[in-house]
């Protein structure tokens, strides 16, 4: 009994309807994208960024550090003291500084600052910002430890008075410990959430949703307001990489990161690209000690992981080619102790490998367990199946899914991790000098590096660049970790919205705010 | 019963209806070229999974960054990953993890959800309510919220997390088990096991439990195919077995990372997951074919083509009728056959006969001899997918297979009424806007429809007009029921009203009453009427003329007084010596042998097995109706000279 | 019906009441990071310690446990431990979101579903076969893969669509459609299959039946039949399954959000898990079970609106 129905109009309307809107859809499709630029000079331009994470505070004092919180630490609330491109520390909202001697500091500040509440940027501010970061409670930055007092001198000079000399002092000004919050803003206790600065930019609240966009608008008053291209920044968050690359290729944001997965396609899409080389990549090895794996206490067995990998075979499919093979860990513009001629030392050698294992008492192999980030398991994996060829296995232990910082992983042998950092001088204290750091998990104190190293913090040019290149002789020799290279941090762009990015060297990010320039 | 429903929540349609065929299940399932595709599948992914990670081949894990993300190639069957590594050997290596993982969260599932099942169907009360909760709270959370949640906190364990799944999944088995439970405790056979002193458990396991197992396997493969996508999309998520063993959900999760650069990658770890799934799933339902009988297994295993439309077929020589203009309805070796095992079968063969005004004709015949389906034939009702072929004329029309054929005649020239009145009125609507619709399908203006409703309400004897009309049918008792359908029935005037067997679902008294009815709306609209029964004493109180039918024929047809005063047909006297009669004197006369089934028909009378007077000539030939005068047909050689005179009736009313 | 749909809001409340019970014991169990993460990797144990009493994370569990079951009465979902917002306020800024894609995929599912469903029901044959092998074979495809194929061919090859982002529907309300064009269709296609085999079922099982019979006979439109009277009485199962599918479809979103970048609820609940945010996981997951009884309430009040067995 065929139905009519089929053939009724009911069909034939469903159909058209369906059509139409299908139709609707399509067509009011053209144009998606972020809010246009115009090109010249006098319309008010946005820029829109895209990160990896967002800031969990907006209080400088307990925001970990990184891309994810000092874009917007930065963008708030300025620096006492600022870097340029090239690492050279320059004056900020402090006009100038000077050492008067070893513990003491002394700050001038520019004239008539003043914070976006209306409150004046004065000695007297910094003062309180100061007093209230040392004491905050639970704060994970001990910058300020060495601060014993501060005193205002005049309303637009204050001091520092140091329990012990820190000539690192200036470095961590640069950073958070620099950002000043508005006097009032301290007293109303939720920085937080409501954070009032005299940076750059302002917070637009009602524009920003939390973990997702974060809408800031030019503040006028900023000394520095004509270096700053951009009338509004909109800094919106991609945790995935493939997120981020379809948002930058959609026009829905203008700047972003990439990762070697997406590079090739980037070039051919007309992005352009800001790459330099990062810390490097590897293997860190904590049992040092050898408590738990004897084998990794002998140097000979360390060295042997180390030739048994194919460093650029690695960088060339994992990082798609985007990096530099090497045995070395001081990162390329991180300072003093950046030998080119370490880049090499381990070249890829499974037979040596093996020799070196066998003289060393390991000719069947052993085990280890290493802890990986999720994002870091393909290289995790390209090395264990190395390891696996010269009869050393090792046993990955993967975090839970999104899991972005690697917490208790001190209880693991070994983990995937960076292994320099931006700083020179701040790589072996963290990674082959004690106490336990994130980085040196047991707090294994190599000696030669200490004496070398408390040299050369005394020291200046030449001779402290010689006694940085031998503690890089020796982190290589004695192989803490497995090196794999430096991985670029790459950034895409559009040309026509930005004309360049700028990354303090060595670093991944943020990008430096009077760095970005409108075509 | 498939995925769809989503193991993890509730099933619909918990029972299957329909006899479970169980004999011969694998043989059948074997013999679908699908069934078989599917089980092959799945043993190769399952042994190809096995020897794979037995026996390490195919080296999944060694990496070959020379080779990375290659397309297929001689080497790599499915190409390469990131790491050089074979796609072809990582998926079956991986396999025994991803399927193992699946299959302990469906052992868990069924595990539990049998024996709350169990439980909560026998025992009843408060066991039922407590299953009844946990059931409610397992299904409340969406399962991958969940399980992320769990795998938080179990660290990273694909594992533990599979283990909560079958927890959540068993929300369904315990439904579908409590309900088969409940039905299988209803049955007679545990009542008397009970009786017998069988306890519990006893009963459960040996009368309860064979009844529950096919549907348990059924869903069982369902939520098999349900694991292994929940797993995938964990595995996706990262949480899956750790490196270096693969897991489906991961590989595509590399896959997708690489999608820039390869995206080929995506295609094998996908297609492994739906087709597994898929096999999976199509499964189950042949298993649900094989096990019930369907609709579609019906209409799948007919090989015929377009159906026949009513031809115009010359009857055989004695079962012409002439053409009466003034006829109601006239049947012409009508034959009604439905689709079984590949073939057209018969129920209702070479019917003919003709009904006017005024008729009130019987169609009498035990259950299973095609009077009903006879009826049905006469308005276009057959139920799909059977055919009917013959001449049928109807109101002056010719009609045939197809609905439009019967415009303008159903309701307004030929009605119907049928036989269960509680299950013959929607259910959803007010017995008054159903009255109302159909009277403005009849052309009568919205505005009149409220009063003539109440009127045919009213003619049909019903007594509370206005408070039957706001009524739903499920408030009206089985008599008020048939009245409804009566008035329904007349609403649109017809001039034959077919009432099939319109009393035997009523209780006795109101079976007198309805009966009073029709004859009085007989008498007062003049319309034809075809009674549909298996009561004699029915055909003998309101009857003017009566067809006995038996095994999809018409045995003997004749007015009512020749008919009970001397039956020509065996079958006929039978039928009559084996009704009760009040003040009967003789004993009751049961038929002896059964009814044959329309494949079982011989090609000769297909009475002769059961009769007492058949003989050689009975057995050789088909037999034709013939005439012995006054209207009177009989399909039997031996009409003439056999005496079938009832005793039975000797004295009773006739 | 006032006092069916009460008696059904009492029985939830000893079931929501378990649900959050048992949520809170369970992400409580966690060996917890939180003070460690907020600490940063260089923090000492003191700090760590420091932070953890801060935090109150010291206080035994049931005094925390009436803490929490109190707030959750009066509306507080509790604070995140990650960035001090209100779980309320984070759920409120992103549920729209995942609702965008939970409604648009049901309506897909019923504007589709049921007239498919109905098709396949009223012409039987291949063209039924056709519709019932296409729903199987979408039920088999994991919606996360789907979306990454929709991806693969819409956006990077032919590039007809956006892959990732959200417009909200009040900013342009083109674009909304526009970017969750191909995340709907990926977490909608079971509920599509679902919808279209049940209702198949439903109608068959319905057209079947007696009452079909009789309306026929009394000469009433086919139209009318199938439609008005058949599909009424099919509404119940159908009905049913909507609810069901809600369950799916906000679970089905936590994935295909994390595929197509959109920032919902399930990328909440995805980076609140990583950060080991037990507040915002435990507050997302009672508005779920909150919102699931919701639904679940609505449907049951429409069946019974549908069907009068239940409610005379």
């Amino acid at each position: 009994m065929k139905s009519s129905l089929i053939r009724g109009r009911g069909l034939t309307r469903l159909v058209a309807v369906a059509a139409a809107v299908a139709l609707a859809v399509g067509l009011t499709g053209c144009g998606g994208g972020s809010a246009a630029n115009t090109a010249d000079g006098d319309a008010p331009a946005e820029l829109s960024i895209g990160y990896a994470f967002a800031p969990e505070t907006f209080d400088p004092i307990y925001a970990i550090a990184g891309a994810q919180a000092s874009a917007h630490i930065h963008a708030i609330y300025g620096a006492l003291i600022e870097r340029d491109a090239d690492g050279v520390e320059r004056p900020g909202m402090a006009e100038s500084w000077e050492w008067v001697d070893a513990r003491t500091l002394t700050f001038t500040l520019r004239p008539d600052l003043t914070f976006t509440d209306g409150e004046a940027y004065d000695a007297a501010a910094v003062k309180k910002w100061i007093d209230y970061g040392r004491t905050a409670e639970n704060t994970p930055y001990t910058n300020l430890s060495a601060v014993e007092e501060v005193v205002v001198d005049d309303p637009l000079t204050v001091t520092l008075h140091l329990s012990r000399p820190d000539p690192r002092l200036t470095k961590f000004f640069v950073g958070h410990m620099g950002a000043v919050p508005s006097p009032a803003a301290i007293d109303a206790g939720d920085l937080g959430i409501h954070p009032v600065g005299a940076g750059p930019y302002v917070l637009d609240s009602d524009k920003t949703v939390i973990d997702n966009t974060y809408t800031y608008v030019k503040n006028p008053d900023y000394w520095n307001a004509d270096a700053i291209d951009f009338d509004t920044l909109v800094i919106k968050i991609y945790a995935d990489a493939n997120a981020m690359y379809n948002a930058l290729v959609s026009g829905q944001v203008d700047v972003g990161y990439g990762n070697g997965s997406n590079f090739a396609a980037a070039q051919s899409s007309g992005l352009e690209i800001f790459s330099q080389p990062q810390n490097a990549n590897g293997i860190s090895l904590y049992d040092i000690d050898g408590v738990n794996v004897p084998a990794l206490a002998s140097q000979q067995v360390r060295q042997a992981l180390n030739y048994a990998v194919d460093k650029q075979s690695i960088i060339d499919t994992v990082f798609q080619g985007q990096g530099v093979a090497s045995s070395l860990g001081f990162t390329p513009g991180s300072g003093p102790g950046y030998d080119e001629s370490l880049l090499d030392y381990y070249g890829y050698d499974p037979a040596k490998a093996k020799s070196l294992l066998a003289d060393a008492g390991y000719a069947d192999g052993f085990s280890f367990d290493a802890v990986t980030l999720a994002k870091d398991q393909p290289m995790a994996e390209a090395v264990a199946g190395y390891l696996d060829a010269v009869g050393v296995t090792m046993n990955l232990i993967v975090r839970a899914p999104g899991e972005t910082a690697n917490t208790d992983i001190g209880k693991y042998d070994a983990a995937a991790a960076a292994m320099g950092l931006a700083d020179s001088f701040a790589t072996p204290p963290n990674l082959w000098l004690g106490p336990a750091s994130a980085t040196n998990q047991r707090g294994h104190e190599d000696p030669d590096i200490r004496r070398l190293y408390d040299q050369a913090v005394n020291s200046i040019g030449q001779e402290q660049i010689d006694l940085m290149n031998q503690i890089a002789q020796i982190s290589v020799e004695r192989a803490y970790g497995i090196q794999v290279g430096y991985v670029n941090s790459l950034t895409y762009f559009h040309g026509d919205k930005v004309a360049n990015v700028m990354v303090l060297p060595a670093h991944g990010g943020p990008y430096i705010l009077e760095g970005l320039d409108r075509p | 019963m498939t995925a769809e429903t989503n193991p993890l929540t509730t099933t619909l349609a918990a029972r299957p209806t329909g006899k479970v065929r169980r004999t011969g299940v694998t043989r059948r399932i074997l013999r679908r070229p699908g069934a078989v595709l599917c089980l092959a599948w799945i043993a190769a992914v399952l042994i190809g999974s096995i020897v794979f990670r037995a026996f390490d081949i195919g080296q999944p894990l060694k990496q070959d960054l020379a080779n990375s993300l290659k397309l297929p190639g001689a080497d790599h069957l499915l190409g390469t990953d990131l790491l050089g590594r074979d796609v072809f050997s990582r998926l079956l290596y991986g396999g025994w993890e991803t399927i193992l993982g699946a299959a302990i969260a469906v052992v868990i599932a069924i595990a539990l959800g049998t024996a709350l099942g169990l439980a909560a169907g026998y025992v009843g009360g408060a066991v039922d309510a407590v299953a009844n909760w946990i059931q409610d709270i397992l299904i409340t959370l969406p399962a991958i919220l969940v399980l992320l949640a769990v795998a938080t906190v179990m660290g990273n364990n694909i594992w533990a997390a599979m283990v909560v799944l079958g927890f959540l999944m068993s929300a369904s088995f315990i439904r579908l088990v409590r309900a088969s439970t409940q039905s299988a405790r209803e049955e007679l056979y545990v009542d008397a096991a009970r009786v017998a002193g069988l306890s519990g458990p006893r009963i459960l396991a040996r009368h309860v439990l064979p009844n529950v197992i096919a549907p348990v396997v059924i869903q069982g493969s369902a939520a098999l195919g349900t694991a292994l996508v929940v797993q995938a999309g964990l595995g996706f998520l990262g949480l899956g077995a750790p490196p270096p063993i693969p897991n489906w959900g991961g590989m595509i999760s590399e896959a997708a990372q690489a999608m820039n650069i390869q995206p080929w990658l995506l295609i094998p770890s996908g297609m492994m997951i739906v087709l597994t799934v898929l096999a999976l799933n199509l499964l189950g339902d042949y298993l649900r074919d094989e096990l019930y009988a369907s609709r579609s297994n019906a209409s799948d295993s007919v090989k015929t083509k377009t159906r026949t439309r009513a031809s115009r077929v010359p009857a055989p020589a004695g079962d012409l009728l002439e053409a009466d203009p003034d006829a109601l309805a006239t049947a012409t070796d009508l034959t009604v056959s439905f689709p079984r095992d590949g073939e057209m079968v018969p129920v209702v063969s070479g019917v003919s006969f003709s009904i006017s005004r005024g008729d009130i004709v019987a169609l009498v015949g035990e259950s299973g001899c095609g009077k009903t389906m006879t009826a049905l034939a006469l308005i276009g009702l057959i139920p799909k997918p059977g055919v009917v072929t013959g001449d049928l004329v109807v109101a002056g029309q010719r009609v045939s297979d197809s609905p439009r054929s019967f415009a303008g005649l159903r309701g307004s020239r030929i009605a119907l009424i049928s036989q269960e009145p509680m299950v013959a009125l929607d259910p959803s609507f007010t017995v008054g806007s159903v009255l109302r619709e159909a009277l403005r399908g009849h052309g009568m203006r919205r505005a009149d429809t409220r009063a003539r409703a109440a009127e045919l309400l009213a003619m049909v004897g019903i007594p509370r007009v206005d408070e039957v009309l706001r009524s739903y049918p499920h408030q009206l008792s089985g008599g008020m029921a048939q009245r409804v359908a009566i008035a329904l029935a007349l609403s649109g005037d017809p001039d034959l009203l077919i009432a099939d067997e319109p009393t035997t679902a009523l209780d006795v008294t109101v079976q007198a009453e309805i009966l009073d009815l029709l004859r009085d709306l007989q008498q007062r609209t003049g319309m034809g009427l075809l009674l549909i029964t298996h009561d004699l004493g029915v055909v003998a109180d309101i009857c003017t003329r009566a067809i006995v039918m038996y095994a999809g024929e018409i045995v003997e047809e004749a007015d009512i007084e020749p008919l009970f005063d001397a039956p020509q047909h065996p079958y006929t006297a039978a039928l009559m010596a084996s009704t009760p009669v009040l003040d009967a004197v003789a004993d009751l006369q049961g038929i002896r042998g059964i009814v044959p089934s329309p494949s079982d028909w011989p090609a000769h009378c297909r009475f002769a097995a059961r009769c007492e007077f058949a003989t050689e000539a009975c057995r050789s030939a088909p037999i034709s109706l013939g005439s012995t005068g006054h209207g009177h047909t009989v399909r039997c050689v031996r009409a003439a000279e056999l005496d079938l005179q009832p005793p039975a009736l000797v004295g009773a009313e006739s | 019906m006032l006092v069916y749909a009460l008696k059904r809001l009492a029985y939830s409340v000893p079931m929501l009441f378990g649900v959050s019970s048992l949520a809170f014991l369970l992400l409580n169990m966690l060996p917890s990071d939180i003070a460690q993460l907020k600490a940063g990797e260089d923090a000492t144990p003191e700090i760590i310690a420091g932070i953890r009493e801060s935090m109150g994370l010291n206080r035994p569990l049931h005094e925390r446990y009436i803490e929490w079951l109190g707030g959750l009465l009066h509306g507080d979902l509790g604070t995140s431990w990650h960035n001090g917002q209100t779980v309320l306020s984070g759920i409120l800024a992103t549920a729209p979101v995942t609702l965008s894609i939970v409604v648009l995929s049901m309506l897909l599912a019923m504007i589709l579903g049921i007239p498919i469903g109905v098709i396949a029901a009223l012409r039987g044959g291949r063209l039924d076969r056709a519709l019932v092998s296409s729903t199987v074979v979408a039920l088999a495809i994991p919606n996360f893969w789907l979306g990454l194929m929709l991806v693969l061919a819409f956006s990077l090859t032919l590039q007809w669509l956006p892959a990732t982002g959200y417009v909200p529907l009040e900013a342009n309300p083109a674009l909304w459609l526009r970017h969750l064009t191909l995340p709907v269709i990926a977490v909608a296609s079971v509920s599509v299959s679902s919808i279209a085999r049940q209702t198949r079922s439903a109608m068959i099982e319905n057209l079947s039946r007696d009452y079909v019979r009789t309306l026929r006979a009394s000469g009433m439109r086919e139209v009318s039949v199938v439609y008005k009277h058949a599909l009424r009485n099919a509404a119940v199962p159908i009905l049913t399954t909507f609810g069901i599918q809600f369950v799916n479809l906000s679970g089905g979103s936590i994935i295909v959000e994390q595929v197509f970048a959109v920032p919902g609820i399930g990328q909440f609940t995805m980076t609140a898990l990583a950060r080991n945010d037990v507040p915002v996981v435990l507050g997302i997951l009672v508005v779920t079970a909150v919102a699931v009884v919701v639904i679940n309430l609505l449907v049951d009040l429409m069946n019974s609106a549908v069907n009068p067995k239940v409610r005379t």
